[in-house]
């Protein structure tokens, strides 16, 4: 394998590489502000159910899918 | 005839629909509510999140089975921590915010076990017609709802009123409601059937 191949070979890896982290970055990448936001908004309801006297659990529906299978769309 | 001998007349047909309506509360944009949307794509779970919840829910805490109300939700508020999953959401190819802005959630009816009381939860299932992308289609909702009288400690976290505070959980999917999931990328990354996860509290008018 020549010195030029093995050059070109990693120079089209590095730029595959930089691609699949663009898309990545574009497509996939959860913005960590939104995380953010998100654990903010759940503890928010939690402080109210807490306030409320309910059992706090702002995204455990677990025991309603349980109790009355959710239902499925028709 | 005189007006006057009219009005009980009057009092007395406006009574029954007016007592079957019972309390108003309503739901506003802001912290009182959560509802989010998680889709159990292949490659990954979406969860999209809003707060921007408005509407009113009629019901007379005797009989609760028969409260009626709208739930509306911007299409635009809907935040999936993707920029560019947000915008793809707003297309004509998925929600069509343009022309279809909000999605809204009327609730026709409950099945709940009993009258709503201070303090006490109840599992029930609401029923009711959900439009999406200008296209209704009926769906049951399983809750937990339950009455509160406000206090002093729920005012500090922001309940200011009598509140209903209710926990909701249904599925629908996407192609319900005339989106189709594309035939490329997107196709792989989402998935038709999309959980709604809401939780909230509408307040005494």
């Amino acid at each position: 394998m020549s010195r030029r191949f093995k050059i070109a070979a990693l120079a089209v890896a590095v730029a595959g590489a930089a691609v699949g982290f663009a898309v990545w970055w574009r497509l996939f990448r959860v913005d960590p502000e939104f995380e953010k936001r998100d654990a903010g908004n759940k503890a928010t309801q939690q402080e109210i159910d807490r306030a409320l006297g309910v059992d706090p659990g702002a995204d455990d529906f677990g025991d309603l899918e349980k109790a009355l299978e959710a239902p499925k769309p028709p | 005839m005189k007006l006057a001998s009219l009005s009980p007349l009057v009092v007395v047909l406006l009574l029954p629909s007016s007592a079957a309506l019972g309390d108003t509360f309503e739901l506003k944009p802001g912290p009182l509510n959560r509802v989010v949307f998680e889709n159990d794509a292949p490659l990954e779970t979406i969860t999209g999140m809003t707060s921007d919840v408005s509407g009113t829910i009629e019901i007379d805490l005797a009989k609760p089975a028969g409260a009626k109300g709208k739930v509306t939700i911007p299409v635009k508020s809907i935040d999936t921590g993707v920029a560019k999953r947000n915008e793809d959401l707003q297309s004509d190819q998925w929600f069509d915010a343009a022309k279809h802005p909000d999605m809204t959630f009327a609730i026709e009816k409950v099945e709940i076990p009993g009258a709503l009381e201070d303090g006490k939860v109840q599992t029930a299932k609401v029923h009711g017609q959900m439009t999406i992308k200008g296209r209704t289609k009926p769906v049951v909702a399983a809750a937990k709802v339950s009455f509160h009288k406000v206090t002093e400690k729920q005012k500090a976290a922001w309940i200011m009123a009598d509140a209903v505070r209710v926990k909701a959980l249904f599925q629908l999917r996407l192609s319900d409601f005339g989106i189709k999931i594309p035939d490329n990328l997107a196709g792989v990354k989402v998935a038709d059937e999309v959980e709604i996860k809401a939780s909230l509290t509408a307040l005494r008018k």
